[in-house]
């Protein structure tokens, strides 16, 4: 039996409402807008009206930018727009990643404060860096490194260094860490929406653009514009629809402890939050039917399978290796959206969204075949979170 | 201010941004000279424009082109203007509502003196002859006379497309790393390498701390460690930096000095990428005498050595 804590928040509240707008490398629209679409079709997905919306919940908040186009509209500007009177919001970076809000939605929905919290994530990150890429700006310089001696660098420098050591330590290879994106792009072409949906093979992805090795270009996330929304509900307040609702079964909130020791060779950063989910829900890694995983960089998907139990400690790379355990039609399929890597970055939430889907039996092509749990799992150190969701009795 | 090093610093982020349809038809409007606003549901006339209805979310189309007059409805006196702000004396911040729109447009006015302002007061844009496409091709309202008339000067401009605005944010600020960086990187201009160790749990760290991160043991003891070690790990990289080495590739590497509990970031050279591997023996390869400063730059990079020193090689 597990040792659930008692008082489970996450046993008032249900996903009720799912909404997107169009998903683009450059849609050329401002991040309120694409909000909006986003928000709209959530609400009315849940089947209610503005006038039920009583909380707003974002990451990261308005003002609280890393890079251009990263933040999407402050939510004052969100309730504004929709005319509605909130009861409850909250914008926050620092937490359990893109799935803080969530969290924090669920707690005030079970603590009272709100019954219906509609929850976005914008980004416009491809129209802003494009405008960088043209010359249209400098790039943004990271602040100073006092103790680098090489800048502080694309970030896919830091995650290159964790690739190698996981490849040092454990004997991972790049044809193993190749099924991450390979994966995903199989899926990707089963999803319109998708960015990257053109065939990708393992002798294309060996032979790509180095970006810092050994991650190569496919290894890293896709820049992209787009907003994804979720309405949350208290369970007794939730429309009618039973088989539409998705319950949050349990959240992994635990930040990864830090050594001073180890520093950067931190290869499970998730383990803390994957562990703390566990301990609050009966279900176990056996029973998830379908899993997104982030994908920021690829080698993020692998520390997190581990973290969560799929494999063992440093299994991951036999885990995945051939690809078929991880794509469609195999024990635990993967980022059926396409993930980050080939769907586009609408990180974190994109993968509630696509996991919701499947649980509301509404994939499409990319549907795997009555899947009932599922499993969120997002960020990097120092900020993880995950999320266990179940289908509803419906 | 603390004895120790100290360095001026400036954090600047600039960027440019496509603009969404009402605020980029807007702007071009300002750049034709002209000041447009949408028509919401129930009538009225939003400047600066709104994608969305406020009331109701619909999408707004129906342009109206207002009036470069106005009436003051709420100001504030600015006495010291600080940088990056419109005028370089003193100005008001003001919520102007033009003749023709319901709702006020916040910009500056440009008057002598705070006893000139006053809530009610007309006012007129007070245009630039160079426009761009920003909402400071309007320069300031300047006080209208009893006979001024809206002026809307000739469009120069077609006005169709989509705008990008300019954005130039900078931070400047001094940092000080304090007494124990500060004797650190003093000691790299001599071409040693000051480590910090903490006597109850027995850690060296590179660099050296004010505090034991283990144990918050302070302060460390100071001791001098070689510039020799060995790869933790490193990566290749393709792209190039914004601070970074010039060429590429080039190596970054996570570096563990001998005798050292700890790794740092730093550079590998003279190693074709190929050949680099973790725990690799690797010694500094420093800067020239005239060149040496207090920084982590007065080590260029490190190289592999044949030389390991088996009295202190640990695993990596």
């Amino acid at each position: 039996m597990s040792t659930r804590t008692s008082g489970r928040f996450e046993d008032d509240v249900v996903i009720s409402g799912l909404g997107q707008s169009a998903v683009g490398r450059r849609l050329g629209r401002s991040p309120l807008s694409l909000t909006l679409d986003a928000v709209v079709e959530a609400i009315a997905d849940a089947g209610l009206s503005f006038g039920d919306i009583d909380g707003v919940v974002a990451y990261p908040g308005g003002g609280t930018s890393l890079g251009p186009g990263f933040a999407g509209p402050p939510i004052a500007e969100v309730y504004d727009a929709l005319g509605i009177e909130p009861a409850f919001l909250l914008g926050a970076f620092e937490g359990p990643a893109q799935l803080g809000p969530i969290v924090n939605g669920g707690l005030a929905i079970s603590g009272g404060l709100a019954r219906h919290i509609v929850v976005y994530r914008t980004v416009t990150e491809g129209s802003a860096r494009r405008a960088i890429r043209d010359g249209a700006s400098t790039d943004p310089v990271p602040p100073p490194e006092w103790f680098t001696a090489h800048g502080g660098g694309p970030a896919a420098i830091g995650f290159a260094l964790l690739a190698r050591r996981h490849f040092h330590e454990f004997g991972t290879t790049r044809e193993q860490l190749a099924q991450i994106a390979l994966t995903a792009r199989a899926h990707a072409r089963l999803n319109p929406k998708a960015v990257l949906r053109d065939p990708m093979s393992l002798e294309d992805y060996l032979g790509s653009r180095m970006i810092s090795d050994p991650l190569c270009l496919f290894d890293c996330d896709v820049h992209c514009d787009g907003s994804t929304a979720i309405v949350l509900s208290h369970a007794r307040f939730a429309p009618d629809a039973r088989d539409r609702v998705v319950h949050l079964d349990a959240v992994g909130t635990a930040p990864p402890v830090r050594s001073p020791l180890t520093q950067h060779l931190g290869l499970a950063p998730g383990q803390r939050a994957a562990d703390s989910l566990w301990r609050r829900t009966d279900f176990t890694p056996k029973d998830v039917d379908v899993a997104g995983v982030y994908d920021g960089f690829s080698i993020l998907t692998l520390l997190w399978l581990e973290a969560l139990g799929f494999c063992g400690a440093g299994e991951s790379g036999d885990f995945v290796a051939g690809g078929t355990r991880i794509t469609l039609g195999g024990e635990l399929p993967i980022n059926t959206n396409g993930g980050q890597l080939s769907g586009g970055r609408l990180h974190g939430l994109g993968f509630v969204h696509e996991m919701c889907l499947q649980l509301r039996d509404r994939a499409a092509d990319r549907q795997v075949p009555g899947a009932r749990v599922a499993v969120v799992a997002v960020g990097a150190s120092p900020y993880v979170g995950c999320l266990l969701l179940r289908a509803g009795e419906g | 201010m603390s004895p120790g090093l100290s360095a001026p610093h400036v954090m600047a982020f600039a960027y440019r941004r496509g603009v969404g349809g009402a605020e980029s038809r807007f702007l071009s409007g300002l750049r034709a000279g002209v000041i447009r606003g949408t028509r919401a549901a129930d009538g009225r006339v939003l400047v600066p424009p709104l994608d969305h209805d406020p009331a109701t979310g619909a999408p707004l189309g129906d342009w109206v082109t207002v009036a470069d007059l106005g009436v003051v409805r709420s100001w504030t006196w600015v006495t010291e203007p600080g940088r990056g702000q419109p005028l370089d004396r003193p100005f008001a911040f003001a919520l102007v509502r033009l003749d023709g729109a319901d709702t006020a447009l916040l910009h500056v006015v440009d008057v002598p003196d705070e006893g000139s302002m006053a809530t009610g007061m007309r006012v007129r844009a007070d245009w630039r002859l160079e426009r761009v496409g920003s909402i400071t091709d309007i320069r300031a309202f300047v006080p209208a006379g009893s006979g001024d008339a809206a002026t809307i000067p000739p469009a120069h401009h077609d006005d169709a497309g989509a705008l990008e605005v300019h954005s130039a944010h900078e931070v400047a600020y001094r940092y000080e790393p304090g007494v124990v960086a500060s004797r650190f990187f003093e000691s790299l201009r001599r071409r040693r390498i000051l480590g910090g160790r903490c006597e109850p749990c027995g850690h060296t760290y590179v660099p050296p701390r004010p505090r034991c991160p283990v144990c918050a043991t302070g302060p460390m003891t100071e001791v001098p460690v070689p510039d020799r070690g060995q790869v933790s790990t490193y990566t290749v990289v393709h792209v190039p930096s914004p601070e970074g080495p010039v060429d590429l590739p080039y190596v970054a590497a996570w570096i563990r000095l001998d005798g050292v509990d700890v790794a740092f970031p730093h550079l590998l050279g003279e190693v074709a990428p190929e050949a680099a591997a973790v725990g690799q023996h690797v010694e500094a390869v420093w800067v020239p005498d005239d060149e040496l400063a207090p920084s982590w730059e007065s080590i260029r990079y490190f190289r592999p050595s044949d030389r390991p020193d088996p009295g202190t090689t640990r695993q990596p």
